[in-house]
């Protein structure tokens, strides 16, 4: 017997919309897999979170295009589990207050080399990658922490599997931080199939987003 | 004072002891995190580790002994507040290799 699967477009919606449109998905049943697809990270962690509080499984989380699709697989005997939904819907206000992303006007931190700093102005490598790694890691601890980090050039090297800096850029996408990374740029370096954190993007969206204004170049 | 903590910062007297001692941890097994130093501690260094401190009260011994056979300038456990900005630093002193982690 072939799997079905029931598959919903929660872009666009506010947090907690993309979790109750899960939990009534489930509520309904009638299906084994369930493919949901946010534009968000805290909505992916909200939507993962309340899946696996529920009882069922995330078989994958993949990102492409703008879109983050969530396939939960639907285990039997496991329920929407309403407590898990309201859990996940409270946790939607916090997540929002603390949440940088949510924030309008925070923001836009472009990283165009994975040192602060470096030989070539005056400077030293070795002490321009220390002060990188500090600095990722005290982003989450700002006043005004931002929305999100743009990756280009040698700065997609921080989010590559093996770099010192992938679990620091890891806890700031936890928080809601957003992280694109140069698809053109990580082709360039032959590690399109290394990136460990954050999503891969194009010039557009990253001209966009450097064009919006509040954007911080490091 | 004794008091609960999980994560404690070890500050040192240059970056080249920083990193040194980073590599050392890191050959111990252990998983350092650079860090810039916090406000609240003095240090000649501005980088500093933050490592997590086990809750078994031979495993924090063990690396108490680890942190301090490092060259390093001194051992602050974090006092965790609500949030990060009330988040507190006090010297590790004689009390805290005694009592376990979490303990009143």
């Amino acid at each position: 017997m072939s799997e079905s699967t029931r598959r919903i477009d929660a872009r666009g919606l506010a947090c907690p919309k993309p979790v109750l449109s899960a939990k009534k998905a489930l509520e309904e049943g009638g299906f084994d897999r369930l493919e949901i697809v946010v534009d968000n990270a805290a909505a992916r962690e909200n939507v993962s979170r309340f899946a696996r509080y529920s009882g069922n499984e995330v078989l994958s989380v993949s990102e492409e295009g703008g879109g983050i699709t969530i396939l939960i697989g639907v285990k039997a005997g496991a329920g929407a589990a309403a407590s898990a939904a309201d859990a996940a819907a409270a946790s939607c206000a916090d997540a929002e207050e603390r949440s940088p992303a949510g924030k309008p006007g925070a923001a836009t931190v472009f990283l165009r080399s994975a040192r602060i700093g470096g030989a070539s102005g005056g400077g030293d490598d070795e002490l321009g990658a220390l002060l990188m790694r500090a600095f990722l890691a005290t982003l989450s601890e700002t006043e005004s922490a931002p929305r999100r980090l743009v990756l280009m050039n040698g700065g997609v090297r921080l989010a590559v599997r093996g770099a010192e800096t992938v679990e620091a850029l890891r806890k700031l996408e936890s928080l809601g931080i957003e992280i694109l990374a140069c698809g053109t740029c990580l082709k360039f370096f032959k590690l399109e199939d290394k990136l460990a954190v954050g999503r891969v993007s194009n010039m557009y969206e990253i001209a966009g987003a450097l064009l919006e204004g509040n954007t911080v170049t490091v | 004072m004794s008091g609960e903590f999980r994560y404690l910062v070890l500050t040192f007297p240059t970056t080249h002891a920083v990193l040194a001692g980073e590599r050392a941890l890191l050959g111990l097994g252990l998983d350092p995190e650079l860090i810039p130093v916090p406000g609240q501690i003095d240090s000649s260094c501005g980088f500093c580790l933050r490592l997590g401190v086990p809750a078994d009260p031979a495993g924090r011994e063990r690396l108490l002994n680890d942190a301090e056979s490092l060259d390093h300038e001194a051992l602050w456990k974090i006092i965790e507040g609500a949030s990060w900005k009330e988040r507190t630093y006090e010297r590790i002193d004689e009390t805290d290799r005694r009592a376990g982690p979490g303990l009143p």
